[in-house]
C-alpha cells in the first residue's frame, strides 16, 4: 500500500473516530437532560396531583386495585390503566417512603414514558405518567442527525487526508525522481525545496548528496580523461620512433648485423603493439563491432594462413553476429600460439552447437602457464621463441569483449577453447569434417 | 624503363625518421616519391607535382592530414591513404568521411605499406577486361574498357575505390555481399580488415549514383549481411 492511500486511510479513520465520539457524548448529554427534565416535570405534577387528590379526597378518586390513587400526566384524575406499566422499583419505594417523591423513567418498549409517584398519609399513593414520547422522537432525530455528521466528517476527512497524503507523497516523489535521475547520470539535477519540515530536510541532504556526488563524479571523469589521453600520448609517442625505426632499418641491406637489427625491431613494435592492446583491452575501452558473416570461411581462410598443416573440423555454414576482426585476432593468437610453443598434430574444431572454437596441439601442453595464469609474460618466460607471450592475455581479453571466454587446460597438448555467447549464432549448416584446411 | 613511368605519390610526413626512411624505402620499391612535411606543403606540393596517389599522415603540423585528404578530394579523385598513430577510432572515422580510400596505423611494415599503395592503385587499372565492355543498370552504363561511369549520359566522377565497389556489385548484381566478401575483393584486405571501409565508401558511392541517397535505389542495405545491387524493372 502507498504511503498516500495509508495516510488517506489513517486521516479518514481519525476524522470518523473523533466525529463519532463527539456525536456519542452529545447524544448521551442530551438524552440526560431529556430524562432528568421528564423527571422534573413527572415530580411536580406528582405534586399537583396530590393536591388535587387531598383537596377532592374521598369522592371522584378512584381507587385501584392495589389501593392507589392514580393520576394521568394530562391532569385527569382516575385513569386505572396506568397501573399496568408502574415499574415494580417505584412502586416498591412510594410505598415504603411516605410523603416523598419519586421518579423512575421507562424508556424501553413502543411507549416510553417517566413515572412519578408519592403516598399520600391516610388516603394511598398518588401515581403521574408523562409520555417520553416527543422526547424519544426528537432524540432519535438528534441521532439520525449526528450519524450523517459523522459519515461526513469521515468523508470530509478522507478527502483531507488524499489531499495532504498527496501533497507529501508528491515532494516525496520528487525526491525519489532527483534520486533516480542522478542515478541515470543526470548529476546537475537538483531540488531546492522550501519550507522547513522533515521533507524539506531530506530534500536539502538529497541536494547536498548530489553535490558531492556529482563532484566526485566528475573528478574521477576527469582523471580517467586524463588517463585516456595519456594512454593515447604514450601510443603515439611510442609508435612514431618504432615505425621511424622499423622504416630505417627496413633499409638496410641484409647482414647478420642488419638482419638483427630488422629482427629486434619488427619485435619490439610487436610487443608496443601487444602492450597498448593489453592495456585498452584491460581499460575495458575496447567495444565489439559487430557485423553478421560466415564463421566457417573465417577459421578456414586464418588457419589455410597461418597454420595450414592443422586438420580442420567445420560445419559448412556458421552465420553469427560477431566481430570478425577480434575473432582473426583471437583465432591468430591461439594458432600462433599453436606453431611457436606445440608441436604437430595441430587441431582446430568449430563446434555450432556450443559456439566453441578449440585449437589443438601436441606438444608439452600450457603446463606452468596455467597455474600463472595472472602473469602476463609466463609464456616468455617458458619458452623463448619469438612474440611478446602476450598472446594468451590478449585472446583473453578479446574474447571478453565478444562476450565470450577462453579456456586453457592440458590433454596430451595444449587445448584452447574460445566459447562464444550462444546469443551470437545466426544459422547453422549441416556438420562435417574435412581433412584440411588446404 | 624510365622514372617517369614509376607512379608518383605524394607523401605527407612530420616526422623527419619516417619521412626519409619510408620515401626512401618506397623509391626503391617503385615509387616516385614527393615528400612534404606538413599540411600546407602538402598542399602545394600535390598542385604542383600532379601525383596518382596520396599517403597523409593524420597528425600534422598546421592543415591535418584529414583537412589535406578534404581539400584533394574536392578537386581529384586520386587514392588517398591516411597513415594514423592514434588508436582513436574517431581518427579513422573522420578521414574516411573526408574521403580517404584507406587508412595505415602505425608503426608498419614498409613492405606492407607498399602492398597497400600497390592495391589502391591496381582499383585504377581494373584487370577483369574479359566480361562484357558495357553494362546497363537502371539508368547507369558502365563501360570497363573506358573505365568510365556514365548516369543518362552524364559522367560520374568516381574515385578508383567506389569505381572498384561498384563494379564488384555489377559483378554479383541481385546478390547480396557481406562486407567481409567486400573488404576482400575491393581493398585486398582479409579478415582483419576495418568493415567501416565498407559503409563508408558504399554511403559515397549512393551519394554519387542514387537519385536520393537516403532511399537508395540501386545499391540496398540486405541487413545483417551487407549490401547488394538491384537491377530496376524498368531500365531507362
Amino acid at each position: 500500500m502507498s504511503l498516500r492511500v495509508r495516510l488517506a486511510l489513517a486521516i479518514a479513520i481519525i476524522s470518523a473516530l473523533v466525529a463519532g465520539g463527539v456525536s456519542l457524548a452529545v447524544y448521551q448529554r442530551s438524552t440526560t437532560d431529556r430524562v432528568d427534565r421528564a423527571r422534573e416535570t413527572a415530580a411536580r405534577q406528582v405534586r399537583t396531583a396530590a393536591s388535587i387528590v387531598r383537596l377532592r379526597l374521598p369522592g371522584g378518586a378512584t381507587v385501584t386495585p392495589s389501593g392507589s390513587y392514580v393520576v394521568t400526566a394530562t391532569g385527569g384524575v382516575g385513569d386505572a390503566a396506568i397501573g399496568t406499566g408502574l415499574p415494580a422499583l417505584l412502586q416498591s419505594r412510594v410505598e415504603s417512603s411516605p410523603g416523598r417523591v419519586y421518579t423512575e423513567p421507562v424508556l424501553t418498549g413502543n411507549d416510553p414514558a417517566v413515572y412519578g409517584g408519592t403516598q399520600i398519609a391516610g388516603v394511598g399513593a398518588v401515581y403521574v405518567r408523562q409520555s417520553f414520547i416527543g422526547d424519544q422522537q426528537e432524540l432519535s432525530a438528534l441521532q439520525d442527525a449526528l450519524i450523517r455528521l459523522t459519515a461526513a466528517a469521515s468523508v470530509i476527512g478522507a478527502i483531507l487526508g488524499v489531499l495532504v497524503a498527496s501533497a507529501l507523497s508528491r515532494r516525496l516523489r520528487r525526491s525519489a525522481t532527483l534520486a533516480r535521475r542522478l542515478a541515470a547520470g543526470d548529476l546537475d539535477a537538483r531540488l531546492h525545496p522550501r519550507g522547513r519540515d522533515e521533507i524539506a530536510q531530506l530534500g536539502r541532504a538529497l541536494d547536498d548528496m548530489a553535490e558531492a556526488l556529482g563532484a566526485t563524479i566528475r573528478e574521477l571523469d576527469e582523471a580517467a580523461e586524463r588517463e585516456r589521453s595519456f594512454s593515447a600520448d604514450v601510443a603515439h609517442e611510442l609508435r612514431t620512433p618504432i615505425t621511424g625505426l622499423v622504416a630505417a632499418s627496413s633499409l638496410l641491406d641484409d647482414t647478420p648485423e642488419a638482419v638483427m637489427v630488422k629482427e629486434r625491431a619488427r619485435a619490439l613494435a610487436h610487443l608496443v603493439e601487444d602492450l597498448l592492446e593489453v592495456m585498452r583491452l584491460d581499460a575495458g575501452a575496447e567495444t565489439a563491432m559487430t557485423d553478421q558473416f560466415d564463421l566457417v570461411r573465417l577459421v578456414s581462410d586464418v588457419t589455410r594462413d597461418r597454420l595450414p598443416e592443422a586438420e580442420v573440423t567445420l560445419p559448412i555454414t556458421l552465420r553469427v553476429q560477431s566481430d570478425p576482426r577480434r575473432l582473426e585476432r583471437i583465432l591468430v593468437n591461439l594458432l600462433e600460439n599453436a606453431r611457436r610453443y606445440g608441436d604437430a598434430p595441430y587441431a582446430v574444431v568449430l563446434d555450432p552447437d556450443t559456439m566453441s572454437l578449440t585449437v589443438r596441439d601436441s606438444g608439452r601442453g600450457f603446463g606452468v602457464f596455467l597455474d600463472r595464469a595472472a602473469d602476463r609474460f609466463a609464456m616468455a618466460a617458458v619458452a623463448r621463441g619469438g612474440g611478446s607471450g602476450l598472446g594468451l592475455a590478449i585472446a583473453e581479453g578479446q574474447a571478453r569483449v565478444l562476450g565470450g571466454t577462453l579456456e586453457l587446460h592440458d590433454d596430451n597438448g595444449a587445448v584452447a577453447t574460445l566459447r562464444l555467447p550462444p546469443e551470437s549464432r545466426v544459422a547453422i549448416g549441416a556438420a562435417v569434417v574435412t581433412g584440411g584446411a588446404v | 624503363m624510365t622514372e617517369s613511368q614509376l607512379p608518383r605519390m605524394l607523401f605527407v610526413e612530420d616526422d623527419p625518421v619516417i619521412r626519409q626512411a619510408t620515401s626512401d624505402y618506397l623509391a626503391r620499391n617503385g615509387f616516385e616519391v614527393i615528400a612534404a612535411e606538413d599540411g600546407d606543403a602538402g598542399l602545394v606540393a600535390w598542385r604542383e607535382s600532379d601525383p596518382v596517389l596520396a599517403l597523409l599522415d593524420v597528425m600534422l603540423p598546421g592543415m591535418d592530414g584529414v583537412a589535406l585528404c578534404r581539400a584533394i578530394r574536392a578537386e581529384s579523385q586520386i587514392p588517398v591513404i591516411l597513415m594514423s598513430a592514434r588508436s582513436d577510432p574517431i581518427d579513422v572515422v573522420m578521414g574516411l568521411e573526408a574521403g580517404a580510400d584507406d587508412y595505415v596505423t602505425k608503426p608498419f611494415e614498409p613492405a606492407v605499406l607498399a602492398a597497400r599503395l600497390r592495391a589502391a592503385l591496381r582499383r585504377v587499372t581494373p584487370t577483369d577486361i574479359e566480361r562484357a565492355p558495357f553494362e546497363q543498370i537502371g539508368s547507369l552504363l558502365l563501360d570497363r574498357e573506358g573505365y568510365a561511369v556514365t548516369r543518362d549520359g552524364e559522367p560520374l566522377a568516381l574515385t578508383p575505390t567506389e569505381y572498384r565497389l561498384l563494379v564488384e556489385f555489377i559483378d554479383n548484381v541481385g546478390m547480396a555481399l557481406d562486407r567481409a566478401a567486400l573488404l576482400e575483393r575491393v581493398w585486398g584486405y582479409g579478415w582483419a580488415g576495418d568493415t567501416r571501409l565498407v559503409d563508408v565508401h558504399v554511403q559515397r558511392l549512393r551519394a554519387k549514383i542514387e537519385v536520393d541517397p537516403a532511399a537508395p535505389e540501386l545499391v540496398q542495405t540486405v541487413r545483417g549481411v551487407g549490401y547488394k545491387l538491384v537491377q530496376p524493372s524498368e531500365a531507362t
